[in-house]
């Protein structure tokens, strides 16, 4: 453990600082020093893969194999900066209707990648008898 | 890089599917001239649509379209169900 983060544990037990503080000083020690939050391995990541697979061997459910390459994602999430403000308004107010809050305009291709970034590897099992797995590679 | 191969199977019954290699790159070629003959009426509705509010998307468009093609190669859809059997691979 570092100098830095041992000194902002004492400080917290200390109550010095805060819980809120201290998590704070903690994300701000561990970003890189060149100002670059960029994780190498996201930089890597080249196609959203989409498995669905029978569970067991010998089972006959359906098979898909999709792999979407990551900057067909990112030239497809450009389109949303076209949407017309009237049209974006009315979309919008449509999924606010149905208990959705969505602000286009907050919406990033960055962020986007974040979340695909962190599923990881997410398995799903469904009810008909497949996993469903989505990943990043 | 733009995709200039299609890879394409075709199932047959009891027998191993049958591989197409297509040369989507003539694609291409068509489209380009294509859009050579509607550059014009293209940069024309441009004008229009930065003359009447929509800022810079007639043009914006045109650049996301070529992106999204330049984008495409690796895309790999590859799904057997009951009822349909697709696969295809844009090399």
């Amino acid at each position: 453990m570092s100098n830095e983060k041992k000194r902002i544990l004492e400080m917290l037990s200390q109550n010095k600082i805060n819980v809120d503080e201290a998590e704070r000083l903690l994300a701000a020690i561990e970003e890189p020093s060149d100002g670059t939050n960029a994780n190498p391995e996201k930089k890597m990541l080249k196609y959203l893969r989409v498995l669905v697979e029978p569970i067991g061997p010998d089972s006959k459910g359906d098979r898909v194999n999709v792999r979407i390459p990551m900057n067909l994602i990112r030239a497809g999430l450009k389109w949303i900066s076209l949407i017309p403000k009237e049209a974006r308004g009315k979309v919008e107010s449509a999924l606010n209707d149905k208990g959705i809050d969505m602000d286009f305009k907050k919406l990033r291709p960055e962020d986007f990648e974040e979340i695909l970034f962190n599923l990881n590897d997410l398995q799903v099992e469904v009810d008909g008898g497949e996993k469903v797995r989505v990943f990043c590679e | 890089m733009i995709p200039c191969w299609m890879q394409m199977k075709i199932p047959k019954k009891n027998e191993t599917p049958a591989t197409l290699t297509i040369p989507i790159f003539i694609l291409w070629i068509l489209l380009f001239m294509v859009l050579v003959l509607i550059l014009p009426v293209w940069l024309i509705a441009s004008f229009i649509l930065i003359l009447a509010g929509y800022g810079w998307t007639g043009f914006l468009t045109l650049g996301l379209l070529c992106q999204v093609f330049w984008t495409l190669q690796g895309l790999e859809v590859d799904v057997k169900t009951k009822d349909i059997t697709v696969y295809f691979k844009l090399i």
